[in-house]
């Protein structure tokens, strides 16, 4: 046998292969019993878990999520001027509250002091002054943009401010802060 | 089925987006569902949050990196979603998350959506009792039949502390339902 390996360096005998070469993932073995109970225990329990779902759920999902996700239009410019007319449009919603107010009682004469801070308070509250940015955008123009009217238009005198706030229940005032 | 990198060309892309959205949707609507209905229970709730879920990757979809599958992205989605509504459910309530769970496992024998035997009733029951990673370990593994990697994806955990948890929790349920009674 010595002799024969001496010519054929390459041929191996029986005797020398100690190994088959073969190897396993980490663990593997380790794994194998918790593997074996986890299956016996396994076929003991139900396939199915018995939930179920109304007929055609599935069908309409597409449509109503679409509906609410936000929509890809781009608006940029319109959205920073119309920023600029959320006061005009709070103000507006109040005269509008007013003007109803005057139409439906014609008997009086209504300003703002007739209006109780309960009123305008319930009026917000029930979203009445939530506008649509379109419907803004269709009424408003340039001109309504244009800050330097706004500004002419309101001077207010310092004694004015001063009796205007001698004038309010703090109470009212306390209450809101809190 | 389109490939995944054309998907999410085409969704990350305002003109395709809602197309693609829509043929992403198709595809995984009742997987997602499903998965998780088994958090929630309920089909209204799981209703709710399979479509706060699609929102919030139709909102999110033009940042996703593709650092790892689309799939495992939106199941993480869906799963946090589902656990932040039952969390959010447990705390109005005023109880701990496993007992809210193990309320709303008990309350399936009235629950239309539930057309379980007792068998079936027990199971939820006992998966109730799990601790919260069990529980989505065993019902990814044993009803959903996902992969070890792909779980291991999805929850950012170790295959082998994802088989070690599987093996716990099956072992937990035998001993439930062998006790129940």
């Amino acid at each position: 046998m010595k002799e024969f390996n001496k010519h054929n360096k390459k041929e191996l005998s029986l005797n020398e292969i100690k190994s088959t070469g073969f190897k396993t993932p980490t663990n593997f073995l380790d794994s194998v019993e918790d593997d074996f109970f986890t299956k016996i225990a396994e076929e003991k329990l139900p396939k199915t878990n018995g939930f179920e779902v109304p007929k055609d759920y599935f069908n309409s999902l597409e449509d109503e999520i679409l509906k609410k996700v936000p929509s890809q239009t781009k608006v940029i410019n319109l959205r920073s001027r119309l920023k600029k007319a959320i006061p005009l449009a709070a103000a507006a919603s109040v005269l509008l509250f007013i003007g109803i107010n005057y139409f439906s009682v014609q008997s009086e004469t209504i300003t703002f002091d007739d209006i109780s801070s309960t009123e305008i308070e319930n009026w917000l509250e029930n979203g009445y002054t939530s506008i649509n940015t379109t419907d803004l955008a269709s009424v408003l123009d340039e001109t309504d943009f244009n800050d330097n009217e706004l500004i002419d238009n309101t001077t207010i005198e310092d004694i004015e401010i001063e009796d205007y706030l001698n004038s309010i229940d703090a109470s009212s005032l306390i209450n809101e802060i809190n | 089925m389109i490939a995944e990198v054309t998907l999410i060309e085409q969704l990350q892309n305002k003109s395709t987006k809602e197309k693609a959205f829509r043929a992403l949707m198709s595809q995984y609507k009742e997987r997602l569902y499903w998965h998780i209905r088994k958090i929630v229970i309920s089909h209204d709730d799981a209703d709710d949050v399979l479509q706060n879920t699609f929102i919030k990757i139709f909102r999110s979809i033009d940042n996703f990196k593709a650092e790892s599958k689309l799939f495992s992205w939106m199941y993480r989605i869906a799963t946090n979603e589902a656990i932040t509504f039952i969390n959010k459910k447990a705390k109005e309530k005023n109880i701990d998350i496993s007992d809210m769970q193990q309320q709303l496992a008990s309350n399936l024998s009235s629950d239309n959506w539930f057309s379980g035997d007792e068998i079936q009733l027990i199971l939820q029951k006992a998966i109730a009792t799990l601790p919260q990673k069990q529980q989505l370990v065993f019902n990814m593994k044993y009803f959903d039949e996902l992969k070890y990697d792909e779980i291991s994806e999805i929850l950012d955990t170790s295959v082998g502390s994802l088989k070690a948890s599987y093996h716990h929790a099956v072992k937990k349920i035998e001993e439930f339902v062998k006790n129940y009674n």
